[in-house]
């Protein structure tokens, strides 16, 4: 966390919202003059990764709705939010990928080589 | 001869042709969808109206209007271009929108004339048409909503297969394209009604959404599953041969290929040698080129050029046959046979093998006698060749061997030898209509050849062809119908056992006796491995077939689309094919195995390219400098006059399933499946439930 | 007005005995052979100099069709055909003339088969035509049994053979290239022209095919004289024709006249004049579905004949008079003659196969009045569309009845679809 961020937090940020992994989100305190917009921001929990922000409150952070949306029930077609994976354990790989087995779908070229019976 | 202007421009035809081919003559082309040069005058689509003075005051089909003098013809009038885009908002209203999930997709005479001749919208605001699909085996998928009943596919089946099996019923805009009952379309060239069909009614069924026709990379080559060398293009998309379209050559196939030749290929994918393979403790494990050169150099050290022998099969190109000639008699050895069927023939005399009338010379024939063939199967195209000749009319057709329909009527004579003596005798009436015909043709099949006493049938039939005047100035009337691709360049080259060489049958039975100690089978696959007894197998292919079970060493080889390889067609026309894919793994092209082996044995052939093997090849045989021409071969005594004796056995057939005749047929599930329907007769539609 | 004893048909309503005994009274069979022996050259003359037209609809002059076939009688034999297949709505004179007379078409037969060198003809007749096909094969056996026909026809000299040949109820095999595809066993389908019949016809062989009344009129005419026919009529549009009235007429019937009779005197004469009265007609198709419809104003003074018809923007096709008085939806009307052509349409040309069905569409969308008054312009380019595009004029005449509709009566079509639009505004408020 960087330490300019926090002392600006203390000098003019007022708490908004906490999400499930524990982000707060913060925007200034005081009206802004005319013409300018209410400045909003984030303190990470835990290490600086833009994709940890869910939707919800990626939307309040980039001025698209004046509120953090608020879900009031969960849907069953929703999925849980992932920060993006790429580069840990849980990163996607394709199913032809060794890691997955190696099984890959048919495609041009491929051929049945011979194998010797005996 | 006719004059007449087209256009402005003025052109003098023969008599009797039609607008449509004098407007081609001068480089006007004239929208088409039911002509086709090789089919008969439909003229219902509409589509090639054009304006003609003098005349009615509308316009004529120019396909089928003869032409005549001082007409004056004008395709891009007013009227007639208003009649095109007339025709063409008809045949679109009852055509589905469906291009984008259509296979002809991008190869569709419909889609590009519409770019010329349709309207941006359609005024028709009704119901469209819908017909239920047709079942037309295997290898033709339909979509008869697509149909605009152009009738080409009805023409072609009547006319050049020799099926009448398909046709229309109903009238008026219920009218269908169908084949009556719901059973495969029984013949061997099917699938050219899928080239046929101008539109995505009849699509090609295995190949069925596998690629656009952009995507694709086009070769042009040669095909080897018989012998009449059809000109292909091999269209392939990266390391993949997708599928086989024909190539017009007038001379030998027109535009027709069997359905072996384009549907076999996905045999390509199967059972492919790619890597070498030496037996170690009884078993064959992988190995690398170096080992398995270096296996097969240990076991010819010291060895007596009389102890090895070499067999080519049917799919040996020249120029390994060859090389491999060179090599063998570098070691020594004159054992070398390019007829694994043992077939009979005379290798000194050329034409004593070939089909000396040529299959563009089968029009010119009045009298036709076959001996022991089935051309349907051994020859499909060039069968629809005899057919075309026999529509002309005045053709009569004898047949001695076994009765199959070949799609024309023919005399049968009888089925064995002896029917074959008494023409020769003078004794058999049949014997008149060849000698009372202008241009004979006999035609000995390979069945009637493969025999014991083949020598004696080859005399028989040299015997014929002299008596009844078969051999002149311009018309040598002899002709052998050969089965394999690689057997008249194996004949030309001179894989033929040389001086003290033994032929296969003496080769086999020397490995069994263990005279001969190493064999080599060059891509001869139909050598049974158990009769070779303890003799050491070098086998040289591209398909785990039948050869490469019995193997102690495997040089994996490549396949016909895998290589710039000659080929010689029963006819003796020297062809090119050409490379399309790269061979699979570590095969290499057949020649450069051979000749890095040869470094290996301490025998160096002289050549290090391609193209000095072949002048090497053209020095020892002047037709292979003669890329598709046709050499006429001096006429000479050959076989045995021996008669033939009466209670010999009846000819048999060397094929016994069209669809499978090599070892690259075999391992293609579409030949396994084309073999099911059509010889085992599963030909009715399977419902959902069957399988 | 035709004098009774002008008629050629007299026995056209069947009051009397049709068969040989009959005919024979009627003065049919007698002396055939001095017909036959003036020779082939004057036959034909006299019916060329008679001016008689073929009697099928096209009205192609008879004499010179007869003088295509080959002189000589080479390698292969020629043939007659009489196309009985009678299927043009409106229409039922041969049907008559078959059931009635059918030693005056076997009569002719002989006559014409002689004049050009063949020595059989086949009937083609529509199958629904059982009766008719029944009576002619009973006359065609009384009249070999007379040795009338057979080997040595009338003791001439001359082989002749008669066969009567059923079809199987489609439209398109009156078309004489589809009915000779039919008669070989084929797909009833019109053939391109050229070859024309007269060299490549039946079987491969020279042939001609006539239509039933222009066989029938011919042994009259050869004992008549060419010149007594050509003396009825006006000139080009000579002799006898039989007229079928139907539809909205008092007293409709079949009736032999003159050519270039006029409509209204056709009418009022024979047909008892128009339900209603003249004045309560609304349109008339003056020859078979095919041709286009005559409103009230042209069939005043319209003559019945080929060149005045056509002049007239119509034809005489079979002369098969349709009569509709002020009751009539003539549009309705029209759509059931597109509809007609749809089901009847062989399906071997491009326009005819897809526009017969498109006009029957757009018309049933007429009928009702569901149309836009811009798709009756639609609707006319698109059987201009069709017209003279095809092989056969099966196309045309899915055609012309549309046109006529919309040249004559555009404001009948025009006033269906501002009601219906009326009324749909109407019953949205």
């Amino acid at each position: 966390m960087i330490t300019g961020t926090l002392f600006t937090t203390w000098l003019k940020g007022e708490f908004v919202g906490k999400d499930q992994y524990g982000n707060r989100y913060f925007q200034e305190r005081k009206q802004p003059k005319p013409g300018r917009r209410r400045k909003r921001w984030v303190l990470y929990n835990g290490k600086i990764e833009a994709s940890k922000i869910p939707p919800e409150w990626h939307a309040w952070l980039h001025y698209t709705t004046a509120e953090p949306i608020k879900v009031d029930e969960k849907k069953p077609w929703m999925k849980e939010h992932l920060p993006n994976l790429s580069g840990t354990v849980n990163a996607y790989v394709p199913s032809g990928d060794d890691r997955r087995g190696g099984k890959r779908d048919k495609g041009t070229g491929d051929y049945e080589a011979w194998t010797p019976g005996s | 001869m006719p004059k007449l202007t087209i256009d402005g421009i003025e052109v003098e035809v023969e008599p009797g042709t039609t607008i449509l081919q004098a407007a081609e003559q001068v480089g006007v082309e004239i929208p088409r969808f039911c002509y086709h040069e090789r089919l008969s005058i439909a003229g219902n689509c509409r589509m090639c109206l054009v304006e003609v003075q003098p005349g009615p005051p509308k316009p004529a089909a120019s396909c089928a209007m003869p032409v005549a003098d001082g007409m004056t013809v004008k395709t891009n009038s007013p009227m007639a271009m208003k009649a095109r885009k007339g025709v063409m908002e008809f045949l679109l209203i009852n055509h589905p929108l469906d291009c984008p999930i259509c296979d002809q997709g991008g190869e569709c005479d419909l889609q590009d004339q519409a770019m010329a001749y349709g309207a941006d919208t359609s005024r028709y605001a009704e119901a469209k048409r819908a017909v239920k699909d047709k079942y037309l085996g295997p290898l033709v998928a339909t979509q008869m909503t697509r149909c605009i009943h152009c009738t080409r596919c009805i023409r072609f089946a009547q006319e050049v297969a020799g099926v009448p099996e398909l046709g229309a019923t109903g009238r008026g805009e219920h009218m269908e394209v169908t084949n009556y009952v719901e059973k495969a379309l029984h013949s061997e060239l099917s699938g050219n009604v899928v080239d046929l069909c101008p539109v995505g009614a009849l699509t090609n069924k295995p190949y069925a959404f596998n690629a656009r026709p952009w995507e694709l990379k086009k070769t042009e080559s040669v095909d080897v599953f018989d012998a009449v060398g059809s000109n292909i293009r091999v269209d392939s998309r990266g390391p993949q041969v997708m599928r086989v379209l024909p190539r017009v050559n007038d001379d030998v196939n027109e535009e027709w290929i069997s359905d072996k030749t384009r549907q076999a290929v996905d045999g390509l994918l199967r059972q492919r040698l790619d890597r070498p393979y030496v037996r170690k403790d009884g078993k064959l494990k992988p190995a690398t080129w170096k080992e398995a050169f270096e296996a097969i150099a240990a076991k010819l050290n010291g060895l007596s050029g009389d102890k090895i022998a070499a067999i080519a099969g049917d799919l040996a190109d020249v120029e390994s046959m060859a090389a491999l000639k060179d090599l063998m008699t570098g070691l020594g050895s004159t054992s070398i046979d390019c007829r694994q069927d043992g077939m009979k023939v005379d290798p000194a005399v050329r034409a004593s093998y070939l089909f000396n009338s040529t299959v563009a010379g089968i029009e010119e024939a009045d009298a036709l006698l076959i001996v022991g063939a089935n051309p349907r199967w051994e020859a499909a195209v060039m069968n629809a060749r005899i057919r075309k000749r026999y529509l002309m009319g005045g053709l009569k057709i004898g047949l001695i061997g076994q009765n199959v329909d070949l799609t024309y009527k023919v005399d049968h004579l009888g089925t064995g030898p002896a029917t074959l003596q008494e023409l020769v005798d003078g004794k058999h009436s049949f014997a008149e209509v060849l000698k009372g015909a202008k241009r004979p043709m006999i035609i000995v099949g390979t069945g009637a050849l493969m025999r014991d006493d083949g020598f004696q049938v080859l005399g028989a039939a040299r015997k014929l062809a002299d008596a009844v005047g078969a051999v002149t100035e311009d018309w040598n009337g002899f002709n052998v119908l050969h089965t394999a691709a690689g057997r008249v360049g194996g004949l030309d080259v001179g894989f033929v056992p040389g001086e003290g060489g033994r032929d296969t049958h003496a080769i086999v039975e020397g490995a069994a006796k263990g005279d001969i100690e190493v064999v080599w089978l060059h891509h001869a696959d139909e050598i049974a491995g158990e009769r070779l007894g303890k003799a050491f197998v070098i086998y040289q292919g591209h398909h785990g077939d039948r050869g490469a079970h019995r193997a102690d060493v495997i040089l994996p080889g490549a396949a016909y689309t895998e290589k710039n390889a000659t080929w010689v067609n029963t006819e003796g026309r020297v062809q090119r094919g050409r490379l399309a894919v790269f061979p699979p793994g570590e095969a290499r092209e057949d020649w450069t195995i051979i000749r890095a082996l040869s470094e290996v044995l301490g025998k160096t052939l002289p050549y290090n390219t391609l193209a000095q093997l072949r002048d090497r090849m053209t020095a020892a045989n002047g037709v292979f400098g003669r890329i598709d021409e046709i050499v006429p071969a001096e006429w000479a005594t050959f076989g045995d006059d021996t008669p033939l004796s009466a209670d010999a056995k009846a000819f048999a057939l060397p094929i016994e399933n069209f669809y499978m005749t090599d070892s690259i047929s075999r391992a293609s599930l579409i030949m396994a499946e084309c073999t099911d329907v059509y010889i085992n007769g599963n030909d009715e539609k399977k419902t959902g439930t069957d399988d | 007005m035709l004098r009774d004893q002008d008629r050629i048909f007299t026995n056209l309503y069947g009051f009397h005995d049709w068969r040989l005994a009959g005919a024979r009274k009627r003065g049919d069979w007698d002396n055939t052979k001095a017909l036959l022996e003036r020779g082939r050259e004057a036959i034909i003359k006299e019916v060329q100099d008679s001016g008689l037209r073929g009697r099928g609809g096209a009205g192609f002059p008879t004499g010179l069709k007869w003088s295509f076939m080959p002189k000589e009688v080479g390698e292969r034999p020629h043939y007659l055909v009489v196309n009985a297949d009678e299927g043009e709505p409106g229409t039922c004179k041969d049907r008559d003339m078959m059931r009635h007379d059918p030693h005056k078409l076997i009569e002719g037969c002989l006559l014409a088969s002689f004049a050009m060198g063949a020595h059989a003809a086949y009937i083609y007749i529509r199958g629904e035509f059982v009766q008719e096909a029944l009576n002619l094969e009973y006359a065609i056996a009384e009249a070999r049994e007379a040795g009338l026909i057979g080997p040595n026809a009338c003791g001439s000299g001359w082989d002749f053979e008669c066969y009567v040949h059923r079809g199987a109820g489609a439209y398109i095999c009156g078309e004489e290239t589809a009915l000779i595809q039919s008669l070989e066993g084929k797909k009833g389908q019109p053939r391109l022209k050229p070859p024309f019949p007269a060299g490549v016809g039946v079987w491969g062989c020279p042939t001609t095919v006539n239509n039933v009344e222009s066989i029938a009129v011919v042994p009259t005419i050869l004992r008549r004289g060419g010149e007594w026919f050509a003396n009825l009529g006006r000139p080009k549009n000579t002799g006898t024709k039989v007229f079928c009235i139907s539809g909205h007429v008092n007293n409709p019937c079949n009736v032999e006249e003159e050519m270039g009779i006029p409509l209204k005197e056709l009418i009022e004469k024979h047909a008892g004049g128009v339900r209603g009265g003249w004045d309560n007609l609304l349109a008339i198709i003056p020859g078979g579905s095919s041709v286009p419809v005559l409103d009230k104003a042209t069939a005043d003074d319209v003559l019945m004949d080929f060149d005045s018809l056509r002049d007239a923007g119509s034809g005489l096709g079979t002369a098969a008079v349709m009569v509709m008085d002020k009751s009539t939806d003539i549009v309705k009307v029209i759509a059931r003659l597109s509809r007609f052509y749809m089901h009847e349409s062989c399906g071997q040309c491009t326009p005819c196969r897809e526009g017969s069905g498109w006009l029957w569409r757009v018309m049933e969308r007429m009928a009702r009045g569901d149309a836009t008054v811009e798709e009756i312009d639609m609707l006319f380019d698109v059987s201009k569309q069709i017209e003279g595009h095809t092989i056969c004029a099966l196309g045309d005449a899915a055609a012309w009845p549309v046109q006529g509709l919309i040249r004559r009566f555009r404001p009948a079509m025009e006033q269906k679809i501002l009601e219906r639009n009326r009324a749909a505004a109407g019953a949205a408020a």
